[in-house]
C-alpha cells in the first residue's frame, strides 16, 4: 500500500494529520526540496504540496511530473490559492483530450 | 496553610509582576510588520534570555515553552506549599498521561508530545507504567490509568481515552482546590468546570449526540448542576442563555453564546472565559499575605504566553492587526 504525504508550512497542513495523512512541515525551499526527494523514495504514492512551497521549487516538481509514482499534487495553502494547481490540471486535461474541457 | 509563610514569596512575585508585558508593548507587537519584528520587541523584555538560542522565527514555539518551563520552575522554588502551583501544573500531568497511554497502545514514539512540566517526577510514572508497576504513583493517577486501560481494551475507542482522562483531571483538580481551602482556588476551579460543561453541551448539541453521551462528558463539582445541564440539551441557544442566567459566569456565557449564534464558532466563548478567569484573579494584586498572588502570577504568565502565540501565529499567516486584536485576551497588569 502506498502512503499519502502532505508538505508545506505547518499551519496550513497540520489539519491533515487527523485524516491519517503523514504531515511534513517545512520552512524554506532547501528543506522542501530535501523532504520531497526523501519521501518520494519512501513508498509515498501521492505527495500533496502547498502551492506556496511548490512555487519555490519548480525544478523538483517538474522532475516528478515525468514519473508515474509519486504523483505530486498542488494544493492551496491557508493564504489562498496561486492558481498554479488548477493551471496544471487544465494543462494535463488539454494534453490528455486535446482540448480544455473544464 | 499559613498565610504568613508567603511574605517572602509574594514580595518576589511583586517584582516579577512588573516584568509582565504591558498593554502598550502587546499593542506594538500586534502592529509589527512581521514576526521578526515581534521577536525584536520581545528582546526588550524578560524573554531576552530565552530568545538567544533561536535560529529561525518559525521556532517561536521553543521560546514560549522554555519561558513557561522557567516560570513553573521558579514558582515551585518560591512557594512554600507546592499545591498552589500544582493546581495549574496538573493539566500537564494529565496531558502527559494521555500521551503515555496512546504511546503504549499505538506502539509509537511520541516523545515530542510530552510537556516537561509536572507536579511530580513524570519520568518515574512513565517507567513504572511501562513496567506494569502502578503501586508507587499517586492513587488518582493510578486510578485514571487503570480506568483508561480497561476501557480501551473493551471499547477500542481512542476518544474515550481523552474523555476519561479529562474527567479524572477535573476531579483531581477539584480535590486539590478543596484541600487548599482558599476561596479563589475553589471558585476558579468551579467556574472553569462550568465553562467547560457549557462548552461540551454546545458541542454535543452541534454533533447531534444523544443525552447518554452528554451525561458522560459533563463534569461534576461545578456550580451548575449536572441535571440542569442535561435537560438543556433540547434547548435552543437562546434557551440555554436563559436557563443559566443566575450564575456569576452568566454575562460571559450570554455574550459567548451570542457570538456562537452569529459566527458558529466557540472561539469568542473561549476568549470570554479566559477573560473572566483572569478577572477573578485580579484582586490578588492587593493581597500581601497568602498564596493567591503566586497562583495568579502563573495564570498571568500562561495568558501572556497564549497572547504571544496568537500574535506570532497570526503574523506568520499574515493576519491583519484588527483580526489579531479580536482574538487577544485581557492582561493581568
Amino acid at each position: 500500500m502506498y502512503k499519502v504525504a502532505v508538505v508545506g508550512d505547518k499551519d496550513s497542513i497540520l489539519g491533515f494529520k487527523a485524516l491519517g495523512v503523514d504531515v511534513f512541515p517545512v520552512f524554506d525551499k532547501d528543506e522542501a526540496r530535501r523532504i520531497v526527494d526523501t519521501i518520494a523514495r519512501e513508498n509515498y504514492g501521492i505527495i500533496f504540496i502547498t502551492e506556496q512551497m511548490a512555487s519555490l521549487i519548480p525544478d523538483t516538481i517538474e522532475r516528478y511530473n515525468n514519473e508515474i509514482i509519486p504523483a505530486v499534487i498542488l494544493i492551496p495553502s491557508n493564504q489562498g490559492t496561486l492558481n498554479i494547481g488548477m493551471d496544471r490540471i487544465n494543462s494535463n486535461v488539454e494534453k490528455a483530450v486535446g482540448t480544455n474541457i473544464l | 496553610m499559613d498565610r504568613m509563610d508567603y511574605i517572602q514569596a509574594v514580595t518576589r512575585t511583586r517584582v516579577l509582576e512588573t516584568r509582565l508585558l504591558s498593554r502598550a508593548r502587546v499593542e506594538r507587537m500586534v502592529d509589527a510588520k512581521d514576526i521578526e519584528e515581534v521577536i525584536k520587541i520581545l528582546g526588550e523584555t524578560e524573554y531576552t534570555n530565552v530568545i538567544g538560542g533561536l535560529t529561525r522565527v518559525e521556532e517561536y514555539e521553543k521560546i514560549l515553552s522554555s519561558e513557561l518551563k522557567r516560570v513553573y520552575k521558579l514558582m515551585y522554588e518560591i512557594t512554600k506549599d507546592k499545591i498552589v502551583v500544582d493546581l495549574l501544573a496538573l493539566k500537564y500531568d494529565y496531558h502527559n498521561l494521555k500521551v503515555l497511554v496512546k504511546e503504549k497502545f499505538l506502539q509509537k514514539d511520541l516523545e515530542e508530545m510530552y510537556v516537561s512540566i509536572s507536579t511530580t517526577d513524570f519520568q518515574k510514572i512513565k517507567l513504572d507504567y511501562l513496567a506494569g508497576n502502578l503501586k508507587d504513583m499517586d492513587p488518582r493517577f493510578r486510578e485514571a490509568l487503570e480506568k483508561v486501560t480497561k476501557d480501551f481494551e473493551l471499547n477500542h475507542d481512542p476518544q474515550r481515552i481523552d474523555l476519561i482522562m479529562d474527567e479524572s483531571y477535573f476531579e483531581h483538580l477539584y480535590e486539590l482546590a478543596e484541600e487548599t481551602e482558599i476561596p479563589l482556588f475553589i471558585s476558579y476551579v468551579k467556574d472553569l468546570i462550568d465553562f467547560t460543561n457549557i462548552k461540551s453541551l454546545i458541542r454535543v448539541k452541534k454533533q447531534n449526540k444523544d443525552l447518554r453521551f452528554l451525561e458522560q462528558v459533563i463534569l461534576p463539582n461545578g456550580n451548575i448542576k449536572k441535571e440542569d445541564l442535561a435537560v438543556a440539551l433540547n434547548d435552543s441557544t437562546e434557551g440555554i442563555m436563559n436557563r443559566f442566567r443566575s450564575y456569576t459566569i452568566s454575562p460571559e456565557v450570554r455574550k459567548g453564546l451570542e457570538a456562537y449564534e452569529q459566527f458558529g464558532r466557540l472561539s469568542e466563548f473561549e476568549r470570554l472565559m479566559d477573560n473572566y478567569l483572569m478577572g477573578i484573579n485580579k484582586p490578588s494584586k492587593y493581597i500581601n499575605f497568602g498564596p493567591e498572588p503566586i497562583f495568579s502570577y502563573v495564570i498571568a504568565k500562561e495568558t501572556e504566553i497564549k497572547i504571544l502565540r496568537i500574535i506570532m501565529v497570526s503574523k506568520l499567516n499574515k493576519l491583519s492587526p484588527e483580526d489579531i486584536r479580536e482574538r487577544l485576551r485581557d492582561l493581568y497588569v
